[in-house]
C-alpha cells in the first residue's frame, strides 16, 4: 500500500524535524542580508544595496527583510505578505509572533523621540 | 480508483471525516519529543519555504514565488490525503475544499459569519481559538516558525486573527485569473508580468490577492511559514488546486513551464526537476499534471 510506504518516509522526516528543533535552540538567528536592486538609466548602471536593522523596544530583531525593484518590502517571516512600508511589515510581525514581543517587556528608549506610527 | 474532492460546506460527512482525520494524524506521534504525522507536514512546509531556489537569492523557494508553487502543493495535498485515508480506514475519502470565492461574494463584515467558521466545522477566530474542534483544549500547536526563520518547539493553542481590513477574493477575480495564459514566465518569480501562477499565488496585481489573501484574511498561524498548523490551510490549498485544475481544463493547449531546457529557469522549478519532498521518489511537475487517476473535483462552479 502506498500509504504505508509514505508513512515510513514521513517518520524519517519527523526525525529530521525533531533534530531541527533541537538545533534551533542553539542557532536561532539568521544572518542579516542586503537586497541589491539593479537598473540601467541613460547608459548608467545603478546598483542599490539595502540592509535593514530592525529594533523593537530597543532590542535588535533578526528579521531578514528584502526590498524588490518596485519597492515592495517582504520577509519570509510573513510569506504571504508584501508591504510598501517596512514599518507596516514590522507591525504585522509583532501581531503574528506575539510570543517574541511580549507585552510588558517594553524597554524604555530615551532621547529618540518615540517610535514610528 | 480516483476519489472525489467536495466542497466542505456541502457535505457534512466529508466535513466530519476531515476533522476526525486531521485529529488522528495530530495524535499519531512519530518521535520521542512528541512530533506527530500532522506536525511533520507543518515542518515540511516550513523547510520548503526556507530552501531558496537558487540559494543566491532570498525570495523564490522550493514551494513558493515560482512555477513549482502549484505542483508542490498538489504533491503535498496528495500525500496528506493518502494519510487521511489511512487513519480513517477509508480509501474513498477525498480532501474537501473551501470555496472562498463564494464567501468573497458576501459583504466584508459578513464573511466571518460563513458556515466554515461554525462550531461544527473549523470554529471561530481567537488567540487562541476557543471554540469548535480546534479549540486549545483539543488542538495544540507543537512546531512554529520564529521571525528569523528557524523552526522551534512550542505547546500552545491555535491562533486565528480574522483581518477585516481585507476582503476575501471574489468569484469574478477567480474567473479573471483562470482566463490568463501562459502558466508562468521569466523571471519566474513575483515580478513576472503575465502569469497564471503568479496571479493565483497572489502577488499580482495588488498583493495580497487570491491564495495569499486567504492566508492574510484568516491571519494568526496562517500568516507564518508554519501555516499548515491551521487545518484551514489544506482547505484553502485544495481550492487553489481546484482552480488550477479548472485552468488546465479550460486552457488545454497551455502547458506547464519552464520546460527543462529553458535558459535561466531556476532549478527545482523546471518541468522534470524533482520537487522538494519527504518521500522517494519525489515527483516532478510533469508527473503532477494529470491527476485524474488519483482524484477529481465535484464542481468547477464559480470558476469557469
Amino acid at each position: 500500500m502506498q500509504e504505508d510506504k509514505d508513512i515510513q518516509y514521513i517518520r524519517k522526516a519527523a526525525q529530521q524535524a525533531a533534530h531541527a528543533l533541537r538545533r534551533s535552540v542553539r542557532h536561532n538567528h539568521m544572518t542579516h542580508r542586503s537586497s541589491v536592486r539593479k537598473a540601467t538609466h541613460e547608459g548608467h548602471r545603478i546598483e542599490i544595496r539595502t540592509m535593514y536593522e530592525v529594533r523593537v523596544d530597543g532590542r535588535r530583531v533578526s528579521l531578514p527583510l528584502s526590498v524588490d525593484s518596485e519597492g515592495r518590502v517582504t520577509c519570509h517571516a510573513l510569506p504571504n505578505y508584501s508591504f510598501q512600508s517596512a514599518v507596516d511589515l514590522v507591525k504585522q510581525v509583532i501581531a503574528t509572533y506575539p510570543d517574541d514581543f511580549p507585552k510588558g517587556r517594553r524597554k524604555e528608549v530615551r532621547g529618540h523621540g518615540g517610535h514610528a506610527s | 480508483m480516483a476519489v472525489m474532492r467536495r466542497n466542505i460546506l456541502n457535505d457534512s460527512a466529508v466535513r466530519d471525516a476531515y476533522i476526525r482525520g486531521v485529529k488522528l494524524l495530530k495524535q499519531e506521534f512519530l518521535t520521542p519529543n512528541g512530533l506527530s504525522t500532522y506536525d511533520t507536514f507543518v515542518a515540511w512546509h516550513h523547510r520548503a519555504m526556507m530552501r531558496f531556489t537558487p540559494p543566491t537569492q532570498f525570495r523564490r523557494n522550493a514551494a513558493h514565488v515560482g512555477p513549482v508553487f502549484l505542483p508542490w502543493h498538489r504533491h503535498m495535498l496528495i500525500l496528506f490525503e493518502r494519510q487521511l485515508q489511512r487513519v480513517l480506514g477509508d480509501s474513498s475519502f477525498g480532501l474537501p475544499y473551501w470555496d472562498w470565492g463564494t464567501d468573497g461574494e458576501l459583504p466584508t463584515s459578513q464573511q466571518r459569519q460563513s458556515a466554515l467558521w461554525s462550531p461544527n466545522c473549523m470554529g471561530r477566530d481567537g488567540t487562541p481559538v476557543s471554540s469548535g474542534p480546534f479549540a486549545a483544549a483539543e488542538w495544540q500547536v507543537r512546531v512554529e516558525a520564529t521571525p528569523s526563520g528557524s523552526l522551534r518547539a512550542t505547546q500552545r493553542g491555535l491562533r486565528r486573527r480574522f483581518d477585516e481590513r481585507v476582503s476575501l477574493p471574489t468569484r469574478e477575480q477567480v474567473r479573471a485569473v483562470v482566463a490568463v495564459v501562459p502558466y508562468d514566465g521569466s523571471p519566474w518569480d513575483d515580478s513576472v508580468q503575465q502569469s497564471f501562477r503568479d496571479l493565483l499565488e497572489g502577488w499580482q496585481p495588488t498583493p495580497p490577492s487570491l491564495h495569499n489573501l486567504v492566508h492574510v484574511w484568516v491571519g494568526g498561524d496562517m500568516g507564518a511559514s508554519t501555516s499548515p498548523n491551521d487545518p484551514v490551510f489544506f482547505l484553502n490549498h485544495a481550492n487553489v488546486d481546484r482552480i488550477w485544475a479548472a485552468w488546465q481544463n479550460h486552457n488545454a493547449t497551455s502547458r506547464y513551464v519552464p520546460v527543462q531546457n529553458e535558459k535561466n529557469a531556476p532549478r527545482g522549478h523546471r518541468e522534470r526537476d524533482p520537487v522538494f519532498s519527504i518521500v522517494r521518489p519525489a515527483p516532478t511537475p510533469t508527473d503532477l499534471l494529470d491527476v485524474s487517476a488519483i482524484y477529481s473535483y465535484d464542481s468547477f462552479e464559480g470558476i469557469l
